[in-house]
């Protein structure tokens, strides 16, 4: 019985090729000698060749189920998401403009207050002044 | 008319800069291999086709991660088979496992000959004694017999020990002749 169940094994690794050339041997001419290995053999050959040739496929039309799926992927769904996908779209270049004007200004100005920012820090308030009423005096005598 | 053949990696080039055709033709070109995979795996049914629909909508999530260090088709199955692993995770966890038998899945042809139906009849035999191996041997079994690929590929795939392939192999076909020859005696 221990033997049987020892060439059983020999048999099951056999098939991929893991035996040393005594086992080979070992099994080879056990196979010579007893019918039913040589049917449990055969049994296990039909097993494998039956896993390898069977057909799998999954539901018709299944390429164009994914590419559904991936098309809703890709689309905003709701309202919610499409403003979520809307920010996304402007809130990164946004961002890098606002990153990119404040390192103008600081290279330009020196400065990173709020005054040079909005440029407000180039006019004095009396400048401000005199510009506003020539602009009015200009545009009555006009 | 002739008909062009691209390779993967141009497929996979346009599909990154958002061509969907290209997209496409991967999943006709990759279906059966996934789908042997997939219902290797969990057995034919809703929750295969799902997680075949899984496979590639992850792959197009990141085809930018896909660097071809393995081949496509390689990269495929390997997240076919952690798919359907974490599928089979999940039912056992919601306590939903059934297995589907594929006994009653398959309608019958009446215009099939005795062979076909002998032969039908095994290969319904051979499935639903895969689906009821655990699911570590079923994986190996999977990809070394039913996809094919080497004991060392196999072993790659799993993470895994060639040794340890060897073993789960030779127990699961072991375990799969058992249970087919139970059905049989009855």
């Amino acid at each position: 019985m221990k033997e049987e169940q020892e060439l059983y094994e020999l048999l099951l690794n056999s098939l991929d090729g893991s035996l040393s050339p005594e086992e080979a041997e070992r099994l080879k001419s056990a196979l010579a000698k007893s019918d039913s290995l040589r049917a449990e053999r055969d049994e296990l050959m039909r097993l494998r060749n039956t896993l390898k040739d069977t057909s799998y496929q999954f539901k018709p039309f299944f390429p164009a189920r994914v590419m559904n799926e991936i098309e809703q992927l890709d689309t905003p769904s709701s309202l919610a998401d499409y403003w979520l996908w809307a920010f996304r779209r402007v809130a990164l270049p946004g961002l890098a403009i606002l990153i990119f004007l404040i390192l103008f200004t600081w290279l330009k100005d020196g400065s990173m207050s709020w005054d040079a920012l909005t440029g407000v820090s180039s006019f004095e308030q009396e400048e401000l002044l005199t510009e506003y009423f020539s602009s009015s005096i200009d545009y009555l005598t006009d | 008319m002739k008909q062009q053949i691209v390779s993967d990696d141009v497929l996979v080039q346009d599909a990154r800069q958002g061509d969907k055709d290209a997209f496409k033709k991967i999943v006709i070109k990759y279906e059966s291999q996934v789908a042997a995979t997939v219902i290797g795996m969990l057995g034919p049914g809703p929750v295969a086709e799902e997680v075949g629909q899984d496979v590639f909508i992850r792959f197009y999530k990141s085809l930018g991660q896909f660097q071809g260090r393995s081949s496509l088709g390689t990269y495929l199955t390997r997240i076919a088979i952690n798919l359907s692993l974490n599928a089979i995770k999940k039912q056992k966890r919601s306590q939903k496992l059934r297995f589907s038998n594929p006994f009653e899945s398959q309608p019958q042809d009446p215009s099939d000959g005795k062979e076909q139906e002998r032969r039908r009849d095994i290969n319904e035999l051979v499935q639903f004694a895969l689906q009821q191996l655990r699911p570590e041997f079923r994986s190996v079994v999977v990809l070394r017999l039913v996809d094919g690929y080497s004991t060392e590929e196999t072993a790659k795939m799993l993470n895994i020990p060639v040794g340890t392939v060897l073993s789960r192999l030779a127990r699961g076909q072991k375990k799969m002749r058992e249970l087919i020859k139970q059905v049989e005696s009855l």
